[in-house]
């Protein structure tokens, strides 16, 4: 990703785009699926092609002829010119989707086979930016995907990067290999589960008051103080807000990827405003700054349904 | 794409030309808006926070999204599909509902600039008594959608683009309110200077021209299926701005009451044209795609025109019926 968390949408090169006007990521195109993989009973990974060249944290609107238009966080995103992980062989690089089978049509997307087409928008929003010398990324459920980004970029920075991952219970932690991957890359992968079924029995915030306890996130072996690290949140509003507020206690700097009602995605609807400035979870979010989640004053309170109506957390 | 949009940390200067246009401020039906261009309804204003997003972005006053009788989930999306002229939606309304509204509307002072109400019901008594709602709310005016392309019930699908509905309509809210009463008209009528007249005749203070025309359809090729739940949608944006131009020039002619020329607006020069036609304010919508800050970028490039043609802002309004009088088509 660029400093800024903005993506290069200038190597998108995607099917069916419409030419003229609109911009190639608010134009519906259709992109083929290469694999699906299966991660439990609840999340299936798709991977389609050709890649996006999205920032961590950027996300898709997707659709499926027949079906309801639904967002997703981008799990992973090879670009044509950088194919890192070896396993594809693809010309064009290759995105992928963690698609949780709830509704209808999330069930639908998650029963699709290699070579079917399924219809993007995106890559949609502002990601996460990468800043600091230390990184901890924390991943709440699916939220796991765009937090493996975010810490594949910064060692490829040549930063420290901590990966807290918190999961129901063992078997609902996703993106094994991906995570296998990242230690072998030296980043130091730290597990939470409710149950106890695997690493830390807590949650995720249990995880990283011990961090900064061990003085890890304020001072740490590198000599640098809280100023330096970087927080990182994906997941359920709930463990965010936790984290957020973890961070204010330790004076410490973190970007939380915030989930909201989405209808169009693309910034004009209005279903995913932000109270109290506005700001639009498709499109100054869905990641938000320290300085930015200070203002938003639903945070961890209440959210909206399809029709603007307030539902408390 | 867009160039230029002025930030809040820019220099003095900036500052100065973002705030301190003299040269556009303007009085609509009495409500002072430091620059004549509006936020359209159905684009984004659901919250009090979505109006301030607006007007930090530069809008001169904002519209709420539409309200209806109950909460309203909309359609299924997708809801929107843009293509290479512009943006095909049909969205159907999502609101929280009069009952709801009346909570998250009572106090717009945090909001910044003059905000007009939007109500649509199925038929007049159902918009008057959302009218008398609304109206006790710090809504600056009120305007009725009559317009909408893609709901059925409501707009166009319950036939009330016709002059005798929006009479009918018009007169209805006319009896409960005494704010300046706007009404969104659609294009996609045989003369529209007929229907803005019969909203004249039963009070309405100001005309908006125009709503989505079509309804068109976009597919999806492999599968054949339309990009939209709908089936159909409004079509608004670059495609839109000719017919919406030319409405407002028919308009000009047909009403005396003021007119916010709404259509396919994304630049400043775009703006310029809807006031030579007559237009007294400038409705943006689909622009917001773009950048909700387009609203500061239009204006900047309204000053500019000015500037550079040495013509104030009611010099160029009216500008192309001044023209075609004096040279007689």
């Amino acid at each position: 990703m660029n400093p800024n968390g903005q993506a290069n949408t200038g190597a998108l090169s995607g099917h069916g785009s419409g030419a003229g006007w609109a911009r190639p990521e608010h134009t519906l195109r259709m992109f083929t699926i290469t694999r699906a993989v299966v991660e439990n009973e609840q999340t299936t990974m798709l991977y389609l092609t050709p890649g996006l060249g999205s920032a961590p944290g950027q996300f898709v609107m997707a659709w499926l002829p027949g079906h309801s238009e639904r967002p997703f966080s981008i799990a992973s995103d090879t670009a044509a010119e950088a194919v890192a992980d070896g396993e594809t062989g693809l010309a064009q690089g290759k995105f992928s989707i963690s698609v949780a089978g709830v509704g209808e049509s999330s069930k639908a997307i998650a029963s699709l086979q290699p070579g079917a087409q399924l219809g993007i928008k995106g890559p949609l929003g502002k990601g996460f930016s990468l800043q600091g010398r230390h990184v901890i990324a924390i991943g709440g459920g699916y939220g796991l995907g765009p937090m493996t980004r975010v810490v594949a970029d910064a060692l490829a920075a040549g930063l420290q990067a901590t990966l807290i991952v918190g999961a129901r219970s063992k078997e609902f932690i996703i993106l094994r290999s991906t995570i296998d991957r990242l230690v072998r890359e030296r980043a130091r992968v730290i597990i939470t589960t409710n149950d106890g079924s695997e690493g830390i029995k807590g949650m995720v915030t249990d995880a990283l008051a011990q961090l900064i306890a061990d003085g890890v996130a304020a001072g740490g072996q590198d000599g640098h103080d809280g100023q330096d690290v970087m927080v990182y949140g994906c997941g359920p509003e709930l463990m965010l807000k936790a984290i957020f507020d973890l961070c204010e206690q330790n004076s410490m700097s973190c970007q939380l990827s915030i989930e909201r009602y989405m209808k169009c995605g693309i910034g004009l609807c209005g279903s995913c405003c932000l109270d109290t400035d506005g700001w639009r979870a498709c499109k100054e979010g869905p990641v938000f700054s320290t300085e930015q989640l200070r203002r938003i004053s639903e945070f961890g309170k209440y959210h909206r349904d399809a029709t603007g109506q307030k539902i408390p957390y | 794409m867009v160039t230029g949009t002025v930030r809040e940390n820019d220099d003095g200067d900036c500052g100065r030309r973002r705030h301190g246009m003299p040269g556009l401020a303007i009085t609509l039906c009495g409500i002072s808006l430091r620059n004549p261009l509006i936020l359209a309804s159905g684009i984004s204003g659901t919250t009090v926070g979505a109006l301030r997003l607006a007007v930090a972005g530069g809008a001169g006053a904002v519209t709420i999204k539409t309200i209806t009788k109950e909460a309203r989930k909309g359609h299924s999306p997708p809801i929107m599909a843009a293509f290479d002229a512009g943006l095909l939606n049909a969205v159907g309304y999502p609101n929280m509902g009069i009952d709801a509204a009346e909570g998250e509307f009572k106090d717009l002072t945090s909001v910044g600039a003059p905000v007009i109400g939007s109500a649509t019901g199925k038929d007049a008594g159902e918009f008057a008594e959302l009218v008398s709602r609304l109206d006790k709310l710090p809504f600056a005016a009120i305007e009725l959608v009559l317009s909408c392309p893609h709901t059925p019930g409501f707009g166009t699908l319950a036939g009330h683009s016709t002059p005798e509905a929006t009479r009918e309509i018009t007169a209805a809210c006319r009896q409960v309110t005494r704010k300046p009463l706007f009404v969104k008209l659609s294009p996609n009528v045989p003369a529209i200077g007929e229907v803005a007249k019969a909203a004249q005749d039963a009070g309405a203070d100001a005309i908006t021209a125009v709503n989505t025309m079509g309804p068109g359809m976009l597919l999806e090729s492999c599968s054949g299926q339309p990009q939209l739940s709908f089936g159909c949608g409004g079509v608004s944006g670059p495609a839109l701005r000719p017919v919406a131009l030319r409405c407002v020039y028919d308009l000009a002619t047909a009403v005396t009451i003021p007119i916010i020329g709404t259509g396919g607006v994304s630049t400043g020069e775009h703006a310029i044209n809807m006031l030579q036609v007559g237009a007294s304010a400038v409705g943006v919508g689909t622009a917001v795609l773009d950048d909700i800050n387009c609203f500061t970028r239009i204006a900047q490039e309204m000053d500019a025109w000015l500037t550079k043609q040495g013509r104030t802002l009611s010099d160029a309004q009216g500008m192309t019926l001044r023209e075609l009088k004096g040279d007689g088509p």
